[in-house]
């Protein structure tokens, strides 16, 4: 069967991780032609030539509510579970924002909590615009937003994201720190002296 | 540039004239998600130090305290207008 998710990946996970998108968007994309013509037989590299093509984000479209290709790719990623290393690289590179888009929300799925904090904060630097399909129009966004969307909304682009726990008590338990934003930097240096902002870092390291 | 369904595709390029008018709105939205977070550690502080001040009383005090807000939120029900 074509659908088989990776059997390492049903094992690193406990359940298999095609079960986080639900069973009706799931059985409407592997309905879909683009699923059937596009995404047959991909890999984890392969993969990458389509995000690269993608022209924006989005899950379920029009009165039909047609799955889109991005949540179509999003499905293959967590049929082929790919490293960490991988997801990592998708994230890094620069050229293609759209294959950024798609790996911050992969990783918004897959990650636990300390990690996607970790690898999605740095994308609120990037305002690279980005398209997003609606149920019956398009809205210009950018990536910066992206990213808060993911971190803050439970629901993104029709799929219900994983519970993720609350920035502050990862800080009190010392596993993440304050988020630091360049502009936060650039303010600073601006005022050389103690603004609202320091005290924000003065509160996490009371606490006990 | 028009979609399956016959819509037109918003204009999604990242122009280098334009870099300098994105760098502002961004500045915006960063401010705001900034000034989010602030309250947000304001109001954690605030509630770690109400949890910090319950724990210096004694028992005695804390009933005493907690007495008082009961027959406060009594007052303000009873001042309350009923519905007809």
């Amino acid at each position: 069967m074509a659908n088989r998710t990776d059997p390492l990946a049903i094992h690193s996970h406990g359940f298999d991780p095609q079960f986080l998108i639900d069973k009706i968007t799931r059985e409407k994309i592997y309905q879909c032609a683009y699923w059937k013509a596009e995404c047959f037989g991909l890999t984890a590299e392969t993969v990458v030539d389509k995000a690269v093509e993608l022209t924006y984000v989005g899950g379920l479209y029009g009165p039909l509510k047609k799955p889109t290709p991005f949540i179509c790719l999003i499905l293959k990623l967590l049929q082929l579970s790919p490293d960490k290393e991988i997801i990592y690289q998708y994230l890094q590179q620069k050229k293609f924002k759209y294959l950024t888009a798609l790996a911050a929300f992969y990783w918004r799925l897959v990650g636990n909590g300390v990690d996607v904090y970790r690898w999605l904060e740095p994308l609120y630097e990037d305002f690279r615009k980005l398209r997003i399909r609606r149920e019956n129009n398009y809205d210009l966004i950018h990536v910066d937003e992206w990213v808060d969307e993911l971190l803050l909304k439970e629901d993104v682009c029709d799929i219900k994201l994983p519970r993720l726990p609350n920035r502050n008590v990862l800080m009190e338990d010392r596993l993440l720190g304050p988020r630091k934003s360049k502009l936060e930097q650039e303010l600073e240096e601006e005022l050389q002296e103690t603004g609202p902002f320091t005290e924000k870092k003065k509160l996490y390291s009371e606490v006990k | 540039e028009l979609d399956d369904l016959g819509l037109e595709l918003p204009d999604d390029e990242d122009r280098d004239v334009e870099y300098e008018l994105e760098l502002m709105k961004w500045k915006i939205r960063e401010l705001r998600r900034l000034q989010r977070e602030y309250d947000r550690d304001e109001e954690r502080k605030r509630e770690l130090e109400e949890i910090e001040r319950r724990r210096n009383m004694s028992e005695d005090e804390r009933k005493k305290e907690d007495e008082e807000r009961l027959r406060r939120d009594e007052k303000i029900r009873e001042e309350k207008p009923k519905i007809a």
